[in-house]
């Protein structure tokens, strides 16, 4: 099975020069957890909702807030995006891009083309949820085998 | 040696891979003392290096010498390194014909193209295995090894296995088609059937097809192997992963109102090979070759390849229609005496190029994630705890190797596409079109970008060059 089968296209992404403010919004309201950062088309860093959570103070938005906290708002996107960046290809097996998440322990792959340009998104859930949805069930007498729960005969 | 500055000097440098050893000789000065061939072999004795090493013709051009000069004087023996693994088909079959060169050494590949069948265990495939080379030896004596040639095994295809007794010969696991591969052969199942119409219905299989009789209109036939007919084609669909090859002829729906404008309603695509008695109104694409012996009449065809229409006793005429290719197209007649517009169109080197820059991109894709899978490997610590899952052990090495496996397999199928496309690109830039007999006026031919237009009838012509301008033989 390959990748552009099974990732997630459509990608919302935001640019290097956008504030985390308006990505601290993005992500309030979004159902992913995963931002790409795009510029002139080409990838060029990710962002994650742990690694804004990690940045901003926890006393946002309350009383204890600090000018300091409010101005880590104003800063922009491309100061806090991660930039070493483990990408695939449409082409990539899932196989691979399963032992990529594990072993590098990321949670999400962005798709790129031979330009670097963003075409899609692989994120863990993708490849669970192809694996219990898509793949064939065995049948029933298969899955409660002892072989198959790991008992010893 | 020497030091004096009036005294012959002599000085000795070793090459990093220790294969030679050069001197630089500067002669002596009138009263100084000359240098004698004993005090560089001396000087290589002390160094190490072996009298079966020394270049006696050298050393004594160098003591003869009145001029400062440098020369090798002792070298060793570079390793040869071994051949990979090859492999050649050997199946045989009743039917199979040797191909011919034709004039302009072109192959007429219709002979070849046969129906064949292999029964099970009928040897299909041998590998001829790599080869240590042979070793070199330094300057020292000492032993160079050679890198042995990488050892390819057979790849595992449907219909085939490697022989119990011969680890080398493939043979066939099932009676059927074989369908030759790089490192393999597949043996397709076949489907047979008297004719293709409504009562078959359409056919779509895994593996080879072949109708004894006629493929009926509207009827569509989509094999993963060969199609053949041994009847004719008319108003359907063919597409077939090998070969495609016709015994009668192929043609569209005849209109019903002649007045009618032609329309193509035939469809015959093939991975490798198209071959037919005569297409009419047809459209035909075929990844290598496409060869018919009587006429092209108002076709679509395109030829990864060549085009070859008429053979020996086959009219071979080209009429109308649009015909291209990526290296020839030859016939014996292109037009008529009605001055039909020909078409025709060889080289299209933009087109190739950039077919093979997909290939190699991601090849290049591949290459990195091997790399990536290995280094994850090579950090990949013993195991351990962390290579468990609840009760389960997790096998992640075995997984990881397996996954390289499959990166490398890939790699070896990119790697062959890409060498197919070169070879292609490269015989392109000598793309021609060959006209044995007759050339009509109102033939239209492109090649690799120049165009040119037929206003004449002619003889024989063959037409080639480039973006530089077409050269008319």
């Amino acid at each position: 099975m390959l990748v552009e089968n099974i990732m997630t296209t459509g990608i919302t992404h935001v640019g290097p020069d956008d504030t985390v403010e308006s990505l601290r919004d993005l992500l309030a309201t979004a159902k992913y957890h995963h931002v790409p950062v795009v510029s002139e088309t080409k990838l060029v860093g990710i962002l994650s909702d742990r690694d804004l959570a990690k940045m901003l103070s926890p006393f946002l938005g309350t009383e204890e807030q600090s000018q300091k906290d409010l101005a880590l708002l104003t800063k922009s996107v491309s100061d806090i995006m991660t930039t070493d960046l483990i990408t695939v290809d449409r082409t990539t097996t899932v196989d691979f891009a399963s032992i990529l998440l594990l072993e590098n322990s990321i949670s999400c792959l962005p798709v790129v083309d031979v330009d670097n340009k963003l075409v899609g998104l692989l994120t863990w859930k993708d490849i669970l949820r192809y694996h219990v949805y898509c793949e064939p069930m065995p049948a029933a007498e298969e899955i409660y085998s002892a072989t198959r729960l790991g008992v010893p005969d | 040696m020497d030091t004096e500055t009036d005294d012959a000097q002599l000085s000795l440098k070793t090459s990093p891979d220790k294969l030679e050893v050069m001197a630089s000789v500067v002669p002596a000065k009138s009263s100084g003392k000359p240098l004698l061939a004993e005090q560089i072999v001396q000087a290589l004795n002390d160094l190490g290096v072996p009298p079966a090493r020394h270049r006696t013709i050298k050393i004594n051009h160098l003591v003869a010498s009145d001029e400062p000069m440098s020369a090798i004087v002792a070298r060793g023996l570079r390793p040869v390194n071994g051949n990979a693994a090859r492999f050649k088909s050997i199946f045989h079959t009743d039917n199979s014909h040797k191909p011919e060169a034709a004039e302009f050494n072109k192959i007429n590949y219709f002979e070849t193209k046969h129906y064949s069948a292999v029964e099970i265990d009928a040897p299909l495939m041998r590998r001829i295995p790599a080869t240590e080379g042979f070793p070199g030896v330094n300057v020292l004596g000492q032993a160079i090894k050679s890198k042995p040639g990488k050892n390819l095994q057979f790849k595992r295809y449907k219909g085939s296995c490697v022989a119990p007794t011969d680890p080398d010969l493939l043979i066939a696991e099932i009676a059927g088609h074989p369908l030759p591969e790089l490192q393999g052969v597949k043996v397709d199942n076949t489907l047979v059937v008297l004719k293709a119409d409504l009562a078959s219905g359409n056919i779509k299989f895994d593996g080879s097809v072949t109708v004894s009789g006629d493929v009926e209109p509207q009827v569509e036939i989509h094999a993963t192997g060969d199609i053949f007919v041994k009847g004719t084609v008319e108003n359907a669909r063919l597409t077939a992963g090998h070969n495609i090859v016709i015994g009668g002829g192929v043609i569209s729906e005849t209109p019903p109102d002649t007045l009618a404008p032609p329309k193509i309603t035939t469809h015959l695509q093939a991975g490798v090979d198209i071959h037919a008695m005569f297409l009419n109104q047809v459209e035909a694409r075929a990844g290598n070759n496409i060869s018919i012996q009587r006429y092209t009449l108002n076709c679509e065809l395109h030829a990864g390849q060549q085009v070859l229409v008429g053979e020996r006793g086959g009219k071979g005429a080209i009429l109308g229609g649009r015909t291209t290719a990526a290296l020839d197209i030859t016939a014996n007649i292109v037009g008529s005496t009605a001055y039909i517009s020909s078409w025709l169109e060889v080289g299209d080197l933009v087109g190739l190029r950039a077919s093979l820059a997909k290939p190699q991109q991601e090849l290049d894709r591949r290459r990195h994630e091997a790399q990536q899978l290995a280094d994850i490997l090579a950090k990949l610590p013993p195991r351990k705890e962390q290579d468990k899952l609840g009760k389960l052990e997790l096998n992640r090495a075995d997984k990881i190797k397996a996954a390289l496996v499959a990166l490398e397999h890939r790699q070896s199928l990119l790697e062959a596409q890409c060498e197919q496309l070169a070879v292609t690109i490269s015989a392109a830039q000598k793309a021609q079109i060959v006209v044995h007999k007759t050339l009509f006026p109102n033939t239209h031919v492109k090649i690799n970008g120049a165009k040119h237009r037929q206003t004449t009838e002619r003889r024989q012509t063959r037409f080639s060059g480039g973006s530089n301008g077409i050269i008319i033989e």
